[in-house]
């Protein structure tokens, strides 16, 4: 698969990690989606085709544990990645609470670890980077 | 001003000598006098037990019995206190001295009695009465006063020592008497003591003061006294009074009172720089995070050769630096997910005593005392692994040049410590956890700063996080710190967690029973397989380990090679590219021969010993194995001589 048949959504209320995330991604070819609260995240969903979503753990106007009943509800295919300013690894406490997430990060992101675990989880063998 | 009516008994059986002793009492002029007689012993001693006289007037001759008979027994058995006065037709020397020695007021010779001789007998009799009394209760107040009161003459010896005194010093009048004012008190307050008491007596003021003094049995005790400059009648100095109060109980008080105070602006002071520490590091870590970012995309851009490459790896490396500096704040902003559970302390140090041999020399003698009745407390095993570390590490960086370290763990019940606050908690059982070492100490100015973030007396060598996490775990679960501290003699660490009720639960999950223990050392991780070297990685980190990764052989060699400080194991997937983990061992053995090895493989050690890939001193995990058999293994090999 190509890099340029993925949109990710990238859900994060830091205008500047925002930003870092979208200069990343797009030249690796894929859509990037941005939203900076919980509710943006609903109404992207609803509105676009979005193949994974990369979320912060705490986003204004929605926290954690409702977007994960929310996608659990409605996107249960939607493969989701957290991406955390905790120190803490919570994955096993969110999949022991039955929430899917396919990966979990700390921050600080490191751009080329998650790249790479974006392609892994998209199945991309061919970047169609810009 | 009328004077009081005198009630006068008379005791004579002969009836003229009464009269003529009314006729005479009623020829004194400032004077009125009631007369009442009694004219036999008997009847004289109904009189005497109804107390209505103040005064007695008592023939010597009195029928059957002497008028000594009666004084002796009026005095003696009847407790009279007033004054009875005996009347006599001899003058007798003899029987005046033994009347005397019978307590009796006066002496008079029948023949020689007139008004004058009379009224001054019975005046003087009731005056020395009445100051008699009022000096036996001046005595009485002094010598039973619950405070201790004492005299001292010009020089300083002591003179008066009251029974409250006696009550509160131990020694008695006769131990004391003569003794300096200065053997009484401890040795460093001598100057000061000194100087009070020339104040006193030289500007002769009163003075207060605090001090502590010695008892008989050598204990100190706290008093409060009160030096007053003593006169004679010619208003000339003559001695110093002192007036001590014991306020041991108050000192207690106080320091029971300060020390909780001092808990409670430390906690407040530690919730604050926490909530602090965790809000810089969550904005801290988007800043690195903008920046890590930023960096990854202009090295994607460049040349692959291209100069400026190696600062754009300069400033990647301070991110990271940057990175692990917010993980520990973050740590001790109580940001950290936990999985509480009963756990012992005695397991935790039999684990870890492996690891303390190795990180303390062997100029330290170490000593854990266990107590096989030992509660269990509730808390997650990794942070309370990470607060006995921090405090060993600490023990050993205090003792350059060898001494001991005890770590001590016990219960204690609510009450036997003051400085257990228990109102957070509804346990009534404490463990108290101790470490101690016989190093150089602190000054109090240091102790006053340990907990604080950032604050460190190794240099470059501390990150000043260590105790500030162990702060925050300790708080965290409802436990309690202390710190005592002197200079060149030690410092013992107090730790008190409230006992846990969840022992059996825990026994009904075994998988939670058994502890990863913790590590410290540097491991060099060799593996192609990138996802499992992550997860390596990550779950080694986790443990407490440094970390070093490579993809390859040659990268791992290169790897060795620049890092700067000890690489204490290898772990290293057995086949690999080009290089092959025994191989990669060889090389490595050749510039750092101390190196411990862990062969991963997917082979049986039969296979990879005919290959000639394992020899006798290389340990090896086979895959597939989980993670926790992994960290133990490291742990075990480690500890190997």
């Amino acid at each position: 698969m190509k890099s340029s048949d993925f949109t990710i959504l990238f859900a994060e209320d830091n205008l500047e990690i925002q930003k870092v995330y979208e200069k990343n991604f797009v030249r690796e070819g894929y859509h990037v989606l941005l939203a900076e609260h919980g509710l943006r995240v609903m109404a992207e969903l609803r509105e676009q085709k979005v193949d994974l979503l990369i979320t912060d753990l705490e986003m204004p106007g929605m926290n954690t544990l409702e977007l994960l009943s929310f996608l659990k509800r409605d996107y249960p295919k939607l493969p989701v990645i957290i991406v955390s300013g905790h120190y803490a690894d919570l994955q096993e406490d969110f999949l022991a609470k039955g929430f899917k997430i396919t990966a979990f990060f700390n921050k600080p992101i490191s751009v080329a670890i998650l790249k790479e675990k974006v392609r892994e989880i998209l199945k991309v063998d061919q970047i169609q980077g810009k | 001003m009328t004077k009081k009516t005198v009630r006068i008994l008379v005791v004579e059986d002969n009836l003229e000598d009464f009269e003529i002793l009314r006729i005479l009492f009623s020829r004194v002029k400032h004077g009125r006098y009631e007369l009442k007689n009694a004219t036999s012993f008997s009847e004289a001693l109904e009189e005497l037990r109804r107390g209505e006289h103040d005064a007695y007037l008592v023939d010597y001759k009195l029928g059957a019995v002497s008028g000594l008979e009666f004084l002796r027994r009026a005095v003696q058995q009847e407790k009279c206190e007033e004054p009875i006065i005996l009347l006599t037709r001899f003058g007798d020397y003899e029987l005046d001295i033994e009347a005397m020695s019978l307590r009796a007021a006066d002496f008079l010779n029948k023949n020689k009695l007139d008004s004058e001789v009379l009224e001054r007998s019975v005046r003087y009799a009731l005056d020395r009465k009445n100051a008699e009394e009022a000096q036996s209760q001046l005595t009485a107040i002094l010598e039973q006063s619950a405070v201790a009161i004492v005299g001292f003459n010009l020089e300083g010896k002591i003179t008066n020592w009251n029974q409250g005194a006696e009550n509160m010093f131990g020694f008695s009048i006769n131990e004391i008497k003569n003794q300096s004012a200065f053997s009484l008190v401890v040795a460093d307050q001598m100057t000061e003591i000194r100087n009070l008491w020339n104040k006193t007596i030289e500007m002769e003021e009163v003075l207060n003061h605090e001090e502590t003094w010695v008892k008989k049995n050598g204990d100190h005790i706290h008093v409060s006294i009160t030096l007053s400059p003593i006169k004679n009648r010619i208003n000339k100095i003559a001695g110093v009074s002192v007036i001590a109060r014991d306020i041991t109980y108050r000192k207690q008080v106080q320091a029971t009172l300060q020390k909780q105070e001092e808990q409670i602006r430390l906690s407040e002071k530690m919730d604050a720089i926490g909530r602090l520490a965790g809000g810089v590091a969550h904005d801290f870590n988007n800043l690195l995070s903008v920046i890590g970012g930023n960096i990854e995309f202009l090295l994607d851009n460049l040349e692959k050769d291209s100069a400026q490459k190696e600062e754009l790896f300069e400033i990647q490396k301070a991110v990271r630096q940057g990175a692990e500096l917010t993980k520990q704040l973050l740590v001790f902003g109580q940001k950290q997910v936990s999985q509480p559970q009963a756990v012992n302390l005695n397991e935790i140090c039999g684990e870890m005593h492996k690891m303390f041999k190795r990180l303390i020399d062997a100029s330290i003698e170490l000593s854990i005392t266990n107590n096989s009745e030992l509660k269990s407390i509730y808390i997650d095993p990794g942070q309370i692994q990470q607060v006995i570390l921090n405090l060993v590490l600490n023990a050993r960086d205090a003792m350059p040049k060898g001494g001991r370290l005890i770590i001590e763990s016990k219960n204690v019940q609510v009450g036997e410590l003051e400085q257990v606050q228990v109102e957070e908690t509804a346990s009534r059982t404490y463990v108290h956890l101790s470490v101690t070492d016989t190093g150089t100490g602190m000054t109090p100015e240091v102790k006053d700063h340990i907990f604080e973030p950032f604050f460190t007396t190794k240099a470059e060598k501390g990150t000043g996080l260590g105790l500030a996490s162990v702060y925050a775990i300790v708080k965290k679960w409802n436990g309690s710190i202390f710190v005592n501290s002197t200079p060149d003699v030690g410092t013992t660490f107090s730790l008190f967690f409230p006992a846990s009720e969840l022992i059996e639960s825990s026994k009904a999950n075994p998988k939670q029973q058994t502890l990863i223990p913790m590590g410290f050392e540097t491991l060099l991780v060799a593996e192609d397989e990138e996802s499992v070297r992550k997860i390596l990685v990550r779950v080694l980190e986790k443990y407490g380990y440094r970390v070093l990764q490579a993809g390859h052989g040659a990268e791992a060699v290169q790897k060795a090679s620049e890092y700067q400080d000890e690489i204490d194991l290898l772990l290293t997937d057995t086949i690999m590219p080009k290089m092959n983990g025994k191989e990669l061992a060889d090389e490595l053995r050749k510039f750092r021969p101390k190196i411990k090895v862990i062969f991963i493989s997917g082979y049986t050690e039969e296979v990879l010993s005919e290959q000639g890939i394992l020899d006798s001193n290389i340990h090896l995990i086979q895959k597939p194995f989980e993670l926790d058999f992994l960290v133990r293994e490291i742990r075990k090999v480690l500890d190997e001589k």
